[in-house]
């Protein structure tokens, strides 16, 4: 592909950055670049971008609006909306459930990121200081990302059962004993989630986080190696700081789907036992789908929602002051 | 990022989007409808029926069709979960079939009474009897005294499975008349069971949030509780009815204690709470717990996976010596039909024809399924499975129980106290919370429902 | 942070087509040991579970359970596939599953990727406002959580009737898909060369005649790369699906698979074979396609 002289408007951004605040999309507008399709032949370009604004105003415009009438209103799946005021609201807020799942899906959250990040970054630092068979192990590392995540979910949960499922078998032979029921824990079952899910996300991580480490000039790590600094110590004081706005939006990013992960919970506990892993999600599909409650189903959704847009929006945020100071 | 400017854009382009979304999903909803339009002169019902029982609605089908020249009938699969779930919003829509599977304890039940959506079935009771046909259970199929359901099979559950070699080799006595007397005599079985190397009763405690450790708690209630109590139990949810017994009574709590006990005490195989059904089947079918936790159909199930031992069945003890339990009956496979369908007619015609006394007794042969109704002789019933039979004959010998969490509506009974329980046998809660937990969650239920 | 020409080599690097000159050959020598261990030992376990699965998916149901881990003495049932395929008596087996998930993620792609890359291309061209506020409506978008979506979209397609329709589901998953198509495909358009464009101006070609004739063909790679992103994230999305496809014949996959486990119950050998059927052509397509994917991910960071 085309990858010719693309500094003329002096832009400086790791396409990664992109997702980190948009300012390569704004930096890039703001130098003079070519005067074609602007003025009066500019109609079929604004034209061409309908369709896309069309499809965002449709799937995720309208339904924020609908939802929030939800929220709002009593109604259980069939037949009308009667509007309710801030019923659900209140009603959910002062839910216990509701804040157990929120806090659940914290725990999930973060202990999802931390544990995931510290891997893929390990990984990615020895594939990039060049180990051999560095090639295979990009391969290797992504595979667990690309199976269904309910194909993952339903061989895990099989996986997890005492004495025959393939968890417990491995753990016989090696002689710390078979019959951990790890799903059916209800101290242990959300660990088995953040299990499964640390497995699937390291990949992504991986890819992403390798990719920021190799794009480290090696001038610096010259310099380093002039002044007697060992490779541990290369890493930590000269690799780990030079990628930290790259890493910080992994853990973000990693964080947002975490708290979300309603596939791999269902397709492993469906929620249980007891209420164990009900997560956010989950809770709100329990109660739309199968309870038929949709009015707090939607505001624990709402409420959910917002969390993680302003998780999301401090994230960025936090992002961008850091890439100033870097 | 300025949110705000978001806004702007959206506001801007919202005419544009508006009138172009409109004929975008017009398009598609008229473009992809897939399906042809359902026609509504008279020459196709549509039934919904659930895979393991297809082929009992289609045998049925095959013989409507003989009788209607001109009719053919459309059988449409039904899944567990969407039977429970959204249903619903299938009998509501325009894509409604015309005979619908609506158990009473189902949460689109409650949703379509709500709305106004089922077409009373006086016609069909009065035309096929039924009222007389349902024997004792008729009235409990009613809503504010009229029918919008009708059974059309019985399911009897709580019968446990047991592996006769491992009870032979551990040196546990067979039940007397399928039935275990006492708390007592299945901790003695356990304990020799599992001095043996075998693990104790499987049960699929994590398939559905734990529906089955609702079985179980219907099978003790029914023992246990003032049969004033029960009937106060599975009443006090309706319309206008006031709670007599609360769930925080011993008549509740004593049936949640007796499930603790027999958790304290190794009954249950390892694990089960996070085991789904077909995990706890195979523990049992491979040889690994010597009882499983089954209904009438299930004799059938496990002899399909060709177990290499002979298995037999009996009854759990009740809370008090000498008072077992009996196999609780679920007439939750009901069939309604929707006010949306395109031929009501057809639809209760077709029900009519699945409840005469030929098609309750061919379904027995064709997927183990007991009639619903009294006028079937039990004897006829060929190609049943002979161990069904025998729970049937057992059934009708000594009587049923009234399970609480197959009459009561699901978003009160059987999906709040599956989850429950699972926390109870987890350790997480005493039964006396389970009791209170279920007496706030009904108090709850009373307030939204009336 | 980087300067330009190195993010252009880096992404050729990370496809790994051309090594690094003489920059990635330093090997590591105190704790190399440690280092190979700690990467075999992650490899291990990211292959050992899909060898599993397809080894699972062999085996005979009582030798599912009595002997997970064996190879030798082991009651090898081949005939679960075929179970899997045809599904449960009177159910859908994976056959109709296979097909669902076709429509869905042929649908999906091809409006996602015709409309995410008109729409990135054209945002690097239009006015400077217009462009970013395009942008930054993609930006939101890929935030969105999809938990505040389910209800609406549910109650959207039940009054329209389009439940259980896999053609509409895929049109979902191209606007779920369309911010991040966006977004990797426009850092790309930036760095479009300007000359090409005026030298189709001066030829009299119009910007949409320009993008069709001469830009497209030239973004191939990105286009299959960010298509192949998207397609392992359609082909394996359940929370949209479970809730939008009732039906049971309209059922892609996941969905599919996850309900099974309900209707096998005596058969765990036709629920692994489910499992394998669903997951290693997956695994078989990234491993010959894998390059397209790193390119991808290098492109634009931002994966679903």
């Amino acid at each position: 592909m085309a990858d010719g002289p693309v500094d003329v408007r002096g832009r400086e951004a790791t396409p990664v950055s992109v997702a980190a605040g948009g300012r390569a999309a704004t930096g890039a507008h703001g130098a003079a670049g070519p005067r074609q399709s602007r003025g009066p032949r500019s109609w079929p370009v604004h034209a061409a971008l309908v369709p896309a604004c069309l499809l965002l105003v449709v799937f995720f415009g309208l339904p924020i609006v609908r939802l929030l009438q939800t929220s709002f209103s009593s109604w259980y799946g069939i037949g009308d909306m009667t509007w309710l005021g801030t019923g659900n609201y209140t009603a959910t807020l002062g839910d216990e459930a509701f804040w157990s799942s929120l806090g659940r899906s914290a725990v999930l959250g973060l202990g999802c990121a931390v544990g995931l990040t510290v891997i893929a970054t390990v990984l990615a630092a020895l594939i990039s200081a060049g180990i051999r068979g560095a090639s295979v192990y990009r391969v290797i590392f992504f595979l667990p990302a690309i199976a269904p995540p309910a194909a993952v979910g339903v061989f895990w949960a099989l996986s997890f059962q005492p004495r025959t499922g393939v968890v417990n078998a491995v753990l016989g032979r090696v002689g710390l004993g078979n019959t951990h029921a790890w799903l059916a824990d209800p101290g242990t079952a959300l660990f088995a989630v953040m299990a499964v899910a640390i497995w699937t996300g390291v990949g992504f991580a991986f890819l992403v986080l390798l990719g920021a480490m190799e794009d480290v000039p090696v001038s610096v790590y010259e310099a380093g190696a002039l002044d007697g600094a060992g490779a541990v110590r290369r890493f930590f004081s000269l690799t780990l700081p030079l990628i930290r706005p790259v890493l910080s939006m992994v853990v973000l990013l990693e964080v947002i789907w975490s708290f979300n992960a309603f596939t791999l919970v269902w397709a492993l506990t469906t929620g249980g036992p007891g209420d164990a892993t009900v997560i956010l999600p989950v809770l709100v599909y329990k109660e739309a789908f199968q309870m038929g409650n949709f009015g707090p189903a939607a505001a624990a959704s709402v409420l959910g929602g917002v969390l993680l847009l302003a998780a999301a929006a401090a994230g960025q945020w936090l992002g961008s002051r850091q890439t100033e100071d870097a | 990022m300025s949110w705000s400017s978001v806004a702007q854009v959206g506001r801007v382009r919202r005419r544009t989007a508006f009138a172009a979304a409109a004929a975008l999903v017009a398009v598609g909803a008229a473009g992809c409808g897939g399906e042809p339009g359902k026609p509504g002169d008279g020459s196709t019902v549509t039934v919904q029926a659930q895979s393991l029982q297809i082929p009992v609605f289609q045998d049925v089908a095959k013989r409507f069709e003989a009788d209607h020249p001109g009719v053919t009938v459309k059988i449409v699969n039904l899944t567990d979960d969407q039977k429970n779930t959204t249903n619903a919003q299938i009998l509501a829509s325009g894509d409604a079939p015309d005979v619908a599977i609506v158990p009473i304890n189902s949460t689109p039940y409650t949703q379509l009474i709500r709305a106004k959506a089922l077409e009373p079935l006086d016609d069909v009771w009065q035309q096929a009897g039924l009222q007389q046909k349902y024997g004792g259970g008729a009235d409990s199929l009613k809503t504010g005294g009229t029918p919008y359901l009708a059974q059309f099979d019985s399911v009897l559950y709580n019968a446990v499975y047991y592996n006769k070699q491992a009870f032979e080799q551990a040196g546990v006595p067979v039940p007397q008349n399928h039935q275990m007397a006492s708390d007592q005599e299945l901790y003695d079985a356990v304990t020799k069971l599992k001095a043996g190397g075998m693990d104790g009763l499987a049960v699929g405690g994590a398939s559905s949030n734990g529906y089955k450790y609702g079985w179980m708690l219907d099978a003790q209630l029914a023992a246990n509780a003032e049969p004033a109590a029960l009937q106060d139990f599975n009443s006090s949810w309706q319309t206008g009815a006031t709670q007599k017994v609360k769930y925080t009574d011993p008549e509740f709590v004593d049936s949640l204690q007796q499930l603790q006990d027999w958790q304290d005490h190794g009954v249950f195989a390892t694990g089960h709470v996070g085991a789904t059904d077909d995990q706890a089947q195979a523990q049992f079918t491979s040889g690994g717990a010597a009882m499983l936790l089954g209904h009438n159909v299930s004799a059938d199930q496990i002899e399909k996976a060709k177990p290499a031992f002979g298995f037999d069945w009996f009854l759990l003890p009740g809370a008090t010596a000498g008072k077992p339990t009996l196999p609780t009956i679920y007439s939750g496979d009901t069939f309604a039909v929707p006010k949306k369908a395109a031929n009501v007619d057809l639809g209760k015609q077709f029900i009519e024809y699945f409840l005469t006394d030929e098609s309750q007794s061919q379904q027995a042969a064709l997927s183990g399924q007991l009639p619903a109704v009294n006028t079937v002789d039990p004897a006829s019933l060929k190609g049943l499975n002979p161990m069904a039979q025998d729970i049937y004959a057992f059934a009708n010998a000594e009587g049923t129980g009234a399970g609480w969490t197959s009459v009561t509506p699901g978003p009160l009974g059987q999906s709040f106290i599956g989850p429950e329980l699972q926390q109870q046998l987890n350790g997480a809660q005493t039964p006396a919370q389970t009791g209170e937990h279920m007496q706030q969650h009904y108090e709850q239920y009373e307030a939204s429902n009336g | 942070m980087s300067t330009t020409p190195a993010a252009a080599e880096r992404v050729v690097e990370i496809a790994g087509t051309t090594p690094r000159p003489g920059r990635r050959r330093r090997p590591v020598r105190r704790g190399s040991v440690l280092a190979q261990v700690g990467a075999v030992a992650w490899s291990v376990l990211c292959v050992v579970p899909f060898v599993l699965i397809v080894l699972l998916a062999f085996k005979s149901n009582a030798d599912i359970y009595s002997k997970p881990l064996s190879v030798v003495g082991v009651d090898w049932n081949p005939a679960n596939f075929a179970d899997a395929w045809a599904g449960p008596p009177g159910g859908q087996g994976f056959a109709s599953f296979l097909v669902n998930s076709f429509v869905v993620a042929v649908v999906a792609l091809v409006v996602a990727l015709a409309v995410g890359s008109a729409t990135a291309y054209f945002a690097t061209i239009a006015a400077p406002r217009v462009g970013r506020w395009v942008i930054r409506a993609h930006l939101v978008a890929t935030v969105m959580p999809i938990i505040m979506l389910l209800i609406p979209y549910y109650s959207g397609f039940s009054a329209l009737g389009l439940l259980s329709n896999p053609a509409a589901l895929g049109v979902v998953y191209a606007a779920l898909c369309l911010p991040t198509a966006t977004l990797i495909l426009h850092s790309f358009y930036l760095g479009f060369p300007p000359e090409l464009r005026d030298a189709a101006a001066v030829d009299g070609l119009g910007p949409i005649a320009t993008y069709w004739r001469i830009v497209l063909p030239l973004s191939r790679g990105p286009i299959v790369a960010v298509g192949m992103i998207n397609g392992f994230f359609i082909w394996g999305e359940t929370q949209v699906a479970i809730v939008l496809l009732q039906d049971p014949e309209s059922r892609t996959i996941p969905v599919g698979l996850l309900g099974f486990q309900g209707q096998f119950s005596t058969n765990t050998g036709g629920i692994f074979a489910g499992v394998a059927i669903a997951t290693i052509p997956v695994v078989v397509l990234y491993l010959v396609f894998h390059r397209s994917i790193s390119k991808g991910i290098a492109l634009g960071g931002v994966f679903r």
